[in-house]
């Protein structure tokens, strides 16, 4: 999805700010709950070397691992309150490891090897037990929709993220896509490259709507934008299926459903 | 020669300059715009720029090299001239490993591919840093192959730079590499079992031991020759006999970047590069790293330290520094990262960066490159923007930085600093050996830390683990802890440190086991001797390193209390709950305050300044008590000189500075 040579240029630093407090832009994936109740048990073909449990657990008396994978399903119902429970055997962490590393690290996209890792930490159900398994989320999206999305658009294309709060914008988010991977992710001063005035920004929904024009011009046709509030904002990463959502409302383009404004005639796929 | 180097700052051809410089990307930049990109550097400052010389930038194919014949955004002898002309100096940064969020670390992909330049795991396969922009192999620093490769760039480079060299020109240093610590992969176990690398394990093993007979008597074994010893893969120690085994393969970690260094040093010297080098490293306080030997090694003061700090990070901060201030004769940050990585979790703002750059002063840091003061890829909140205007927020603090540290001579000021606390080398090794599950990646499924301790009882009176400096309950945290507490500003070394050294002090705390070199506890009675305070602690070591009987210090004294040596005294402290007073009244700083939140420096030279930082996120009140007046000269209520004792409210995560009229 994001290139490996990706080029992240122009970053206005309180909009980047702003960007942080709504998704962590370092997460690779959201393989567990943020500082996890986890239960996690190391043992050595069998037998029980360590057992760690969260503050306020009681794990019972405990020496050997016959089915794991059945055992993590039972221990992660007979605790209630842990967020899960790994059975990890040594040798099968080693194992782990290495096949991580001995793995394609020449990647294309910046989240594929990473993505990999997780992968191939699934693939040995006996030696490395997890329930409930990884989630395959980022930021609370479904990691494959957003991949699946992004690569299904047109080549080039644009997408552009505008929400405005207090009537001013808070966020500016411009990603151009190339061969289906993301290979710049920039805000609007880079638009100021090509001459246009970006220091005294639009201040209106509706003003913003004008540098999709500018995006459309100098970056690459837009395929999708959302602006919108940033209160109707939250309540898009509050749904349940936020991806469904966001890759709902930035495909119409309009962001009518929001009541804000409507966008130039984009070009669509 | 030329360019000489001393504790504040450079000096050439007798005229000191601070070394005081911030990274520009040429390549990141249009070719257009470097003129005004230099020229915003020295508005904001600046006499010095960095400048990171990419392999895999200039190799467009095997042998093949661009220096701006085809590209001109690649045109480095434009630049340098550049440089020249603007009236900069430069520190080139050849690399070979300049990172910079390059793709594969900067690397060729052509040399980082090929397996003879990989270091390898215990388990055989490459060591790929888990970095993600994007991974890459991590090259083997024994790995000959890499040398030649690193040789045949060299030697398209070096005629280059060599022109450029002071006097003729306006290059000053030559700073070698980045980090040089296995791209964050330090663990004791993880790498480099490369055959390169285990080459190098065994003429390590054979400069330490001399024979294969020494060895055996030392390990217990029967070898018929060295080269019949592989190293540990995990810590398999039982009994204490066992460790020197263990703890000989983290040394040999240790030797292996030196090793790496001394080579790359050589390389540039062959090539004509005359300039002063440098060595960007790590912000680590020991083990792999060993800046006290790297410098000897090098002939280089100039061992740095990378620093990318929050505001929350206030404490690592100051210890990172202390460091520096302890183990250095020119503390210098070779990489403070001006704005932060796209990848952060947080955004400096103007305030925040403007606190940790004068904390970083406070604590004694007399040298700094910011990393890409102009802001090139990936980056965020540089001062200078890529097209080479200013971002005027964060330009603005450093035109007031600037002027403020040439106003009050900064740089030619230093750190009043009488006490020091060593870590010490062997505690440390210890702590790496003993420790397991090194493999890489295993963060990722969140396993417990507690995992990777080993938890035999290897029969000593005190654990040494719980020893190391990493510890927060250590004996030698605790030292730290109550110097703070007692307001006592001090510095972090190491325990090989020099007699030469360690007589600048008043008192040196030191941490011990039931082993330790011999030859560093001579040192230390020599110390006492000469006039200062020892305080060692929590046991008598009884042991040397390879665990036969020795005892030093036991021979000046027995059991806990202080006891007078020579003009000095030694204090044999279990314990800091025991410790009462033991700072004498003429050693805290000249001014006090009332609130232990806030932290308090003193920097002399030609004027005397008192730094007083709050690194909380409340505002701070105090008294400050002074014998002399005090005149506030940055950030402080009042400018007007105020005799006795002044009241002063410190903003959350800000830095007062106040002029001592003496």
């Amino acid at each position: 999805m994001i290139a490996r040579d990706v080029e992240v240029t122009d970053l206005q630093p309180d909009v980047w700010r702003n960007l942080l407090s709504l998704v962590d832009v370092s997460k690779i994936l959201d393989a567990r709950p943020e500082q996890p109740n986890l239960l996690s048990i190391l043992h050595h073909s069998g037998k029980v070397l360590r057992v760690y449990a969260p503050p306020g657990f009681r794990v019972p008396a405990l020496e050997h691992v016959d089915d794991p994978q059945e055992l993590a399903k039972k221990m992660y119902y007979q605790l209630p309150g842990l967020d899960g429970v790994q059975i990890l055997e040594r040798d099968s962490l080693v194992l782990f490891s290495d096949r991580v590393q001995r793995s394609e690290w020449i990647t294309n996209d910046l989240e594929e090897f990473f993505v990999n890792v997780y992968r191939l930490a699934e693939q040995d159900p006996a030696g490395l037990s997890f329930y409930p398994t990884f989630s395959w989320k980022w930021n609370g999206f479904d990691l494959e929709a957003i991949r699946s999305w992004m690569a299904s658009g047109a080549d080039p294309c644009a997408y552009f993220l505008g929400i405005v709060r207090n009537a001013k914008p808070w966020l500016t988010l411009i990603l151009r896509v190339v061969e289906k991977k993301v290979r710049l992710i920039t805000t609007i001063s880079y638009l100021g490259r090509f001459g246009i005035p970006v220091n005294g920004m639009p201040s209106s929904p509706k003003d913003l709507a004008s540098i999709c024009e500018a995006i459309h011009t100098n970056v690459a046709p837009i395929r999708a934008a959302l602006i919108c509030e940033y209160s109707v904002f939250n309540q898009l990463l509050a749904s349940e299926d936020r991806s469904r959502d966001l890759t709902q409302a930035m495909t119409d383009g309009t962001a009518s459903s929001f009541g804000l404004v409507d966008l130039p005639a984009t070009p669509r796929e | 020669m030329a360019i000489r180097i001393e504790s504040n700052g450079l000096y050439l051809e007798g005229r000191q300059i601070p070394l005081y410089s911030g990274s520009v990307h040429y390549w990141r930049h249009e070719p257009d715009s470097w003129q005004v990109v230099l020229e915003h550097v020295k508005e904001l400052g600046f006499e010095v720029v960095s400048v990171p010389i990419p392999w895999g930038l200039h190799e467009s194919g095997p042998g093949i090299f661009d220096f701006g014949q085809k590209n001109p955004q690649k045109g480095l002898p434009k630049f340098l001239e550049l440089c020249r002309d603007v009236g900069m100096l430069v520190i080139v940064r050849p690399g070979p490993i300049v990172d910079e969020d390059m793709p594969y670390g900067g690397f060729p992909l052509r040399v980082i591919r090929n397996h003879a330049v990989w270091a390898l795991t215990s388990g055989g396969s490459p060591a790929i840093a888990s970095r993600i922009s994007p991974p890459t192999a991590i090259p083997s620093y024994a790995s000959e192959k890499f040398f030649q490769e690193i040789g045949k760039f060299f030697d398209k480079l070096m005629p280059i730079l060599a022109p450029f060299q002071f006097p003729d020109g306006p290059v000053i240093l030559c700073q070698l590499n980045r980090e040089t610590a296995f791209m964050d992969r330090t663990r004791a176990y993880d790498l480099d079992y490369s055959p390169d690398s285990i080459d190098l394990y065994r003429q390590f093993l054979t400069e330490t031991y001399g024979s294969v007979e020494e060895l055996n008597t030392v390990y217990g074994t029967k070898y018929a020759a060295v080269s019949e010893v592989s190293p540990p893969k995990t810590c398999e120690a039982v009994v204490q006999k066992d460790l020197p085994w263990h703890v000989d393969w983290v040394a040999y970690k240790e030797y292996l970047i030196r090793h790496f260094l001394r080579r790359l040093s050589e390389m540039v010297r062959e090539r004509d590069i005359t300039v002063p080098l440098a060595v960007d490293g790590p912000a680590m306080f020991s083990t792999p790293v060993d800046s006290l030997e790297i410098q000897k090694e090098l002939e280089t003061p100039l061992v740095g330290m990378e620093i990318n700090a929050r505001p929350s990070d206030y404490p690592m901060l100051a210890q990172q520094v202390r460091y520096l201030a302890g183990t250095r004769r020119l503390p210098y940050v070779s990489r403070f990262g001006c704005g932060s990585s796209w990848l952060s979790p947080h955004i400096h703002s103007p305030a925040e960066l403007e606190f940790i750059i004068l904390c970083a002063v406070m604590h004694g840091m007399a040298a700094v490159d910011f990393h890409m003061l102009a802001e090139g890829d990936r980056w965020v909140g540089s001062p200078i923007l890529r097209s080479g205007r200013f971002r005027e927020e964060y330009a603005d603090l450093f035109r007031r930085l600037g002027a403020f540290f040439v106003q009050n001579r900064i740089w030619e000021s230093k750190k009043n600093c009488r006490t020091l606390v060593l870590i010490a080398r062997s505690l440390e090794r210890y702590h790496a050996a003993v420790s397991t599950l090194h493999q890489a990646y295993l963060g990722l499924l969140s396993i417990p830390s507690v995992f990777s301790d080993v938890l035999s009882d290897l029969g000593f009176q005190t654990d040494p683990a719980r020893q190391s400096f990493q510890e927060e309950d250590s004996w030698v945290r605790g030292a730290c802890r109550y110097l703070e507490h007692a307001q006592v500003e001090y510095n972090l070394a190491d325990t090989h440190l020099v007699l030469d050294e360690l007589t600048k002090y008043d008192m040196v705390f030191v941490p011990t086991a039931d082993f330790m070199d011999p030859r560093e506890q001579e040192t230390l009675l020599e110390f006492a001797g000469r006039g200062g305070h020892l305080v060692f602690g929590p046991v008598l070591p009884t042991l040397d390193n390879r665990l036969h009987e020795a005892s030093v210090f036991g021979g000046a004294i027995q059991v806990p209390g202080t006891q007078v040596r020579e003009s000095g005294k030694i204090t044999f402290l279990p314990s800091f709950e025991e410790a009462g007073d033991l700072i004498t009244p003429d050693m805290p700083n000249v001014v006090l305050l009332d609130n232990p939140n806030l932290r308090l420096t003193i920097r002399g030279g030609s004027t005397i300044l008192v730094f007083l930082a709050n690194p909380t996120g409340e505002s701070q009140s105090s008294i400050m008590i002074s014998s002399w007046p005090l005149r506030g000269i940055w950030n402080t209520p009042a400018a007007d000189a105020q005799a006795g004792s002044v009241t002063t409210d410190v903003a959350p995560y800000s830095v007062q500075v106040w002029e001592v009229m003496k």
